[in-house]
């Protein structure tokens, strides 16, 4: 087919819509006539790649320099072909950076991959799957709610993101879960604050204990946790506990005497060195870790028969004054009953 | 008006079941249901039951009597069923967390102590009052006091009842106790300077309150440390 006729049927071929049997015919033309500015002028428009595109124009140029059109429409796919290369290399950067941050994740550096993730989103604010990734890695419930809001921005329709919003918006409200998150994540404070406000907010009774219950928790690891803590020595609490009984049996003793001390007979106060005697040997069972025992049964302290052998002893000791004092006191009542 | 505190909703720290708060509260039921089978059966026994158990300031102050049983035996007597319930209902909303803060026996032993602390007050104040003194609010009060101590921002269920209008509401126990120890201060120095005479004994009563200081000797060794550290019960 000569070149007139191969150029009449590619244009009909247009026309008629037959696009790809028009472009055949032009690259046939352009090979018998490389010269031909309507054939290349005519690829430009049937070439699906941006770069042929631009090589049919730069051609069409070389052939005939003074078409002001055909110098427009190459300037402009220029400039889109620059703009898509400026975003293929963010795209790469930003590609390779989420890779990254997904290798991170897996070797267990969340911290790390949190950080990448963050660049990713700073770099490409559409990236979907970057801020759904990131939402599942923040533990901040607020920071959370926003990675969540950006991936619906960006998918509305994706339908993990819709149901971790709606369990966080639930969650942010519900001090009590909102403690447990805490919790998990090690942050004791924030998680007390939570509980504290659950108890308050509450007025189901079971809810409230519960929250009482992880709050008594939390507050016994927070106190683990303190090394500022007064210390109270285990004599201290020895001679605290010592002096229970002593007390009970000295106001008994006052009541007996009339609220008046002198007139108790010194058998009752020897009584009461028993009751002292005794209630120290008490209180010595409640505080087994006393050095004084762990110098004799070892570093454990007393254990349970030790135990139960010293307070049988103190009990020795204890009971006989209070006893005596109470015959005591029957006695007189007899007296006075009979004169009733 | 009535202003009732009926339960305490805070949860124990050591233990869930306050046996001896229970036990307190059987004995005392019991002895009422005895005393009144006594007065069904034989209404002059029943007089000389509460003469010989309970404490009289005269036969204190002369020795004779019961003496030191006295001073125990008193606080486990009632006059009656609604002595015994508003007492015992006392006990179960503030002695509950005062024992698991002691220990069961501690806590028996510092009830004791609150209960005669508050009789020898009591006595001091009636010299020459032949009437016997009865029931547990003396110790009751040490409780109370023991739980202004150790909880003062335990909330407590509250029933008022104004006229015929009925609320139930949460207070902080300071507020409740407060109440009490109001009208307490009241009447005790109406009694002191206006020679009022009461059928209750306000000073019994303000009396156990002071003996609650001596909640100290009696805490667990860790619920001592805490409460010196600042750390909740």
């Amino acid at each position: 087919m000569t070149s007139s006729n191969l150029l009449r049927e590619a244009v009909t071929a247009v026309k008629a819509g037959q696009r790809k049997r028009a472009r055949t015919l032009l690259l046939e033309l352009v090979e018998q006539q490389p010269d031909n500015e309507a054939a290349w002028l005519w690829l430009s428009d049937l070439v699906d790649d941006m770069e042929d595109r631009i090589i049919a124009l730069e051609n069409a140029l070389t052939i005939n320099p003074h078409r002001p059109k055909v110098q427009a429409r190459l300037a402009q796919l220029q400039r889109q072909q620059a703009e898509q290369l400026a975003a293929w290399e963010v795209g790469n950067g930003v590609v390779e950076k989420f890779e990254e941050a997904m290798t991170a994740l897996e070797k267990g550096m969340g911290k790390t991959a949190v950080s990448l993730l963050r660049e990713v989103v700073a770099e490409d604010p559409d990236h979907e799957e970057a801020w759904y990734t990131l939402s599942t890695l923040i533990g901040d419930p607020d920071q959370k709610i926003a990675a969540l809001e950006n991936v619906l921005r960006i998918n509305p329709n994706h339908a993990k993101a819709q149901g971790a919003l709606a369990d966080l918006h639930l969650h942010h409200f519900d001090q009590f879960k909102l403690g447990r998150t805490h919790e998990k994540n090690g942050e004791l404070k924030k998680a007390r604050q939570a509980y504290e406000l659950a108890v308050l907010q509450t007025s189901v009774a079971a809810e409230r204990q519960a929250a009482q219950k992880r709050l008594k928790i939390i507050e016994q690891k927070l106190s683990q946790s303190t090394t500022h803590l007064k210390k109270t020595s285990a004599t201290f609490s020895l001679l605290r506990l010592t002096a229970g009984p002593p007390l009970l049996y000295g106001l008994l003793l006052i009541i007996h005497s009339g609220i008046n001390p002198l007139r108790i007979p010194l058998l009752f106060y020897l009584g009461g060195l028993g009751v002292l005697l005794g209630s120290g040997l008490v209180a010595a069972a409640s505080t087994p870790h006393h050095p004084l025992w762990q110098s004799i049964f070892g570093k454990e302290g007393m254990n349970t028969a030790a135990r139960a052998v010293v307070i049988a002893t103190g009990f020795f000791f204890l009971a006989p004054p209070f006893i005596f004092l109470l015959l005591n006191a029957l006695n007189r009542l007899q007296i006075y009953s009979t004169s009733l | 008006m009535f202003f009732i505190p009926y339960n305490d909703i805070e949860t124990n720290r050591y233990t869930s079941l306050p046996f001896m708060t229970l036990a307190i509260i059987i004995v005392n039921t019991l002895l009422l249901a005895h005393t009144f089978l006594m007065m069904l059966a034989e209404p002059y026994e029943f007089e000389r039951f509460i003469y010989l158990y309970g404490s009289i300031p005269t036969l204190i102050l002369s020795r004779q009597g019961g003496g030191a049983l006295s001073g125990i035996t008193h606080m486990f007597l009632h006059g009656g069923i609604f002595h015994l319930f508003s007492n015992m209902l006392g006990l179960w909303v503030f002695g509950r967390r005062v024992e698991d803060a002691c220990g069961p026996w501690r806590y028996l032993v510092f009830y004791l102590v609150c209960g005669v602390f508050a009789d020898i007050v009591s006595t001091m104040t009636r010299v020459g009052d032949p009437i016997p003194g009865i029931g547990a609010s003396g110790a009751l009060f040490g409780l109370m006091g023991a739980y202004l101590i150790l909880y003062p921002r335990g909330r407590i269920r509250i029933f008022l009842l104004i006229l015929l209008f009925r609320y139930r509401f949460t207070l902080r126990a300071y507020w409740v106790i407060l109440y009490f120890l109001v009208f307490e201060f009241i009447s005790g120095f109406q009694v002191l300077f206006a020679d009022t005479d009461f059928q209750v004994l306000h000073w019994a009563h303000l009396g156990g309150f002071f003996a609650s200081m001596f909640i100290f000797l009696f805490l667990r060794p860790d619920a001592f440390h805490r409460y010196r550290n600042d750390l909740p019960l």
